[in-house]
């Protein structure tokens, strides 16, 4: 073992026993894993299968496949970090780690790759479940295009919830991350297309953050409202950067 | 410092969604990307890419289609197909021709609905002598600018019935005819189905009946059709009647009934007798405002491509359901319920009636479909693959291995949008991609009258004209009513001639309009127009009862636009009459279709005679 590999051996390990313990700690809340592993999959084959699978050739299954999966995502990611951030900072739990000998960052890359792993997993569950009752057949590009949408776009919900996180406290960050989740989900037509809705939706869509990734989502299943794909991207990005930076200058300030 | 990067960042956040609302605006839905069209295959063999494909039941994404001889060769993802001029279908959704369930077609009508993507027709009434020609027309795979028809022939109906007052001449079924040799004899002359009418008006006019089958002839001629292979659909306008059809063992209704939303029991009947209904909601939609005639007529995806008969049809409402503004709502009613137990609903338009065009009014049928509670999808399977299989037609109504090219491709997802259906990219039949030329390209060819012309002084011993294609009855039977005339020559002519034209009848009560008279056709072809702009007056001799009567003047892109009228008065004396073409309020001299002398309300008998007709001109 030479001295660079046993240094970046070193140097990652903080990160990893970060993750391990947060998976372990989200692990052991069930008020987070129920909800946000199997609410994705009730609703889906509660809407996309039971009440909309045998009708239509498989419309709403395909539809609701893209944007129960940013649903799902957006929960994970939503309360991965603000709730979760929210009630460490109350507890002091911030301020004690920073007594310890673990690099600044890695709670919130531990929090972040856990978000993808929740995703990755929500991911999988809402596939099979397309696939095997939603009868929904797709390219094995569209798949993974599918699976790696929901992974990534954690991210801008990430970036989203610390900032939630380090404004609010512990008791009230469920309630506050809720009320922003579910009419955000909503209005974003995860739940049901925004052409059934009256148009004043539709026009509103492109202010919610969970629009752009849905749309880039239904893109790959062919479904989308044929907006730009680059202002999608492009908006998420925006989105990411700008409230990872409130939220570190706000993290800076209050602890 | 801190807080002017977080207002930094805030902000940007702020302006990028602004943003992205403002460009969502900017970016409408593809309805003009249509406008020049894109340069498609010449020949019957191409290959669609990455389209999204309705296959006439589900919906495949990013699929190709490959087209060849005219026939579906393969579809899948990676269709390999070299040298094969391809056809981008990005963007765009790929379907299988239409298929309008109710129509009656003649004259531009198949060539009207292949324009608008209908590649089949089902003609539930009218001319019999063309369908052996059909059937060959139907089998060949040749480039065509006409969709194919099924067609029953003329319909069964009893004397005096519906469907025998278009002026065609119809057999019809008279209480004690043999109901079997009827039948035999419409399936011997080509009838592909049988269609049968069941109407005594009684849903639509509080005092006119008509005579109609009886529940015993409808199950004998419903027998009969099925001993010879061929499928009985049957009119009906009320929920009693569809229920002694079915009882009877019809396979499909030609419209939903009107008198009542469908009850429980009539939904259970339907279900258990596997009837099939084609609604016809486009006839029962006028004013309604979305997928009725004039909602087409003003989306801007269709009116290039209606000609102007086409735009004057569309705005037609038929006259009788003025008075029963429930029947639009019930007729939805009926069909969710349906609908929602499992019934078999297919798409049909029932046009050649006021307030349709052939081939635009399926898009509109299909909007009202999913009102009344499908799915864009199933509303596209009522439209093909629902229809073929419920006529029997293995080669059309899905996108399958060895069916017939019969396709059309459009922008956007009318999976999703049903009235995406409208932005047609491209019709193809048999393989062949079908011109679209806009209306206006082609014009009629107009005969241009004289500025003064004799049209008749029924001297030489017949009821004819001196040009034109003569004179004829015409009542108000169209419109429903009941008003009845017959003409003939008598003699002793105006001003000492040999003979004059006399014109008598009755005017019965019951319709809004009513009339009853004789029509002169300036036109070489029946129904055509004449440029009679060199025409200044119209002037004959005349003499009656002493009634009021009219100078109709039908003109226009076609005959159903209100008349033009003026009033004379038939004295026991011959007199002369002149009336000044300029003082028909309305009329299009330039497309002069028919000059009609008529008796209106009230009601009762007429009886007037007219001698030397002329038009005159300022010139002479």
């Amino acid at each position: 073992m030479n001295a660079t590999t046993f240094d970046a051996g070193f140097r990652l390990r903080p990160y990893l026993l970060e993750a391990k313990y947060e998976f372990l700690g989200l692990l052991r809340t069930p008020s987070y894993v129920l909800p946000a592993l199997l609410f994705p999959s009730l609703f889906y084959v509660l809407f996309g299968v039971l009440l909309g699978g045998g009708r239509g050739g498989g419309e709403a299954a395909r539809y609701l496949l893209a944007t129960y999966g940013v649903f799902g995502i957006m929960g994970s990611a939503l309360f991965g970090f603000g709730v979760t951030m929210a009630l460490e900072r109350e507890r002091g739990l911030l301020v004690f780690k920073r007594a310890l000998p673990v690099p600044p960052g890695a709670v919130l890359v531990a929090k972040m790759v856990m978000a993808m792993l929740f995703a990755a997993i929500i991911s999988m569950m809402l596939a099979v479940l397309a696939a095997s009752l939603g009868g929904v057949r797709l390219a094995p590009l569209q798949w993974a295009g599918l699976f790696l949408v929901n992974v990534l776009g954690t991210l801008p919900f990430c970036a989203i919830g610390l900032w939630i996180g380090v404004h609010v406290g512990g008791q009230a960050s469920p309630a506050i991350v809720n009320l922003i989740y579910l009419p955000m989900a909503f209005l974003s037509g995860l739940w049901m297309p925004l052409s059934i809705l009256p148009a004043i939706f539709t026009k509103l869509a492109p202010v919610w953050p969970s629009f752009h990734l849905s749309q880039i989502a239904l893109r790959i299943v062919g479904r989308d409202a044929g907006g730009s794909l680059a202002m999608h991207f492009g908006v998420l990005a925006v989105v990411t950067v700008a409230f990872f930076v409130m939220a570190r200058r706000r993290l800076a300030d209050v602890g | 410092m801190r807080s002017k990067t977080s207002l930094i960042a805030g902000l940007s956040v702020v302006a990028v969604l602004a943003i992205a609302v403002v460009m969502q605006d900017a970016t409408p839905p593809s309805a003009s990307k249509t406008e020049a069209g894109p340069a498609l295959p010449a020949g019957n063999t191409f290959v669609v890419r990455g389209a999204r494909v309705f296959d006439g039941e589900r919906v495949h994404e990013a699929t190709d289609v490959l087209v060849r001889d005219g026939r579906i060769a393969a579809i899948g993802t990676q269709v390999d197909a070299p040298g094969v001029e391809a056809v981008d279908g990005k963007g765009r959704t790929l379907m299988p021709g239409l298929i309008d369930a109710h129509v009656h077609s003649w004259g531009e009508a198949r060539r009207e609905a292949l324009r608008f993507g209908v590649t089949l027709a089902i003609d539930l009434h009218g001319d019999r002598g063309r369908l052996a020609t059909l059937r060959r027309e139907r089998e060949g795979m040749e480039r065509t600018a006409e969709a194919d028809l099924w067609a029953a022939g003329v319909a069964v109906t009893a004397p005096g019935g519906h469907g025998t007052q278009y002026g065609m001449p119809v057999p019809t079924l008279a209480e004690g005819d043999d109901a079997a040799a009827f039948v035999d004899a419409r399936v011997d002359e080509g009838a592909d189905l049988v269609k049968l009418i069941v109407e005594d008006l009684s849903a639509h006019s509080t005092t006119t009946r008509w005579p109609t089958l009886s529940p015993a002839q409808v199950e004998a001629v419903v027998a009969a059709a099925h001993r010879r292979g061929k499928r009985a659909i049957v009119h009906v306008s009320k929920q009693d009647d569809a229920r002694m059809a079915a009882r009877a063992g019809a396979d499909g209704l030609a419209h939903v009934f009107v008198d009542a939303p469908s009850d429980d029991a009539f939904v259970a009947l339907a279900r258990e007798r596997d009837l099939f209904v084609v609604p016809t909601l486009s006839v029962f939609a006028a004013g309604s405002g979305a997928g009725d005639g004039r909602s087409l007529v003003a989306d801007a995806r269709l009116r290039p491509w209606l000609s102007a008969a086409q735009v004057q049809t569309l705005e037609a409402a038929f006259p009788s359901l003025h008075a029963h503004p429930e029947y639009p709502v019930d007729a939805l009613a009926s069909v969710r319920r349906l609908h929602a137990a499992g019934v078999t609903i297919l798409a049909g338009t029932d046009a050649g009636n006021p307030g349709t065009a052939h081939g635009a009014s399926l898009h509109g049928e299909l909007e009202l479909l999913v009102r009344a509670g499908l799915t864009p999808v199933e509303a596209l399977a009522a439209a093909t693959s629902r229809s073929a299989d419920r006529f029997g037609i293995d080669d059309r109504g899905r996108i399958a291995e060895g069916r017939r090219a019969d396709l059309v491709l459009v922008d956007g997802d009318p999976t999703t949008d049903i009235r995406a259906t409208r932005a047609i990219v491209a019709v193809w039949k048999n393989g062949y991609a079908v011109e679209r030329p806009r209306a206006g390209e082609s014009k009629e060819a107009v005969d241009v009258l004289p500025a003064s012309v004799r049209i008749a002084d029924f001297d030489d011993g017949a009821a004819t004209a001196a040009f034109g294609s003569g004179w004829h009855e015409t009542t108000d039977a169209v419109m429903g009513g009941r008003s009845t005339v017959r003409h003939a020559l008598v003699a002793g002519g105006a001003l000492g001639s040999a003979g004059a034209l006399e014109v008598a009848g009755e005017i019965a009560a019951g319709s809004a309009y009513p009339w009853a008279g004789i029509a002169f056709l300036p036109a070489r072809t029946p129904m055509g127009a004449v440029d009679a702009r060199a025409n200044t007056e119209l002037v004959f001799q005349v003499r009656g009862d002493g009634r009021e009567y009219q100078v109709m003047l039908m003109s226009g892109p076609t005959m159903q636009g209100m008349p033009a009228m003026h009033a004379f008065t038939a004295g026991p004396e011959w007199t002369e009459v002149r009336l000044p073409l300029a003082a028909f309020g309305g009329a299009d001299l330039a497309q002069l279709r028919a000059v009609s002398f008529a008796a209106g309300a009230p009601a009762g008998a007429f009886r007037f005679a007219i001698d030397a007709v002329e038009l005159r001109g300022s010139r002479p």
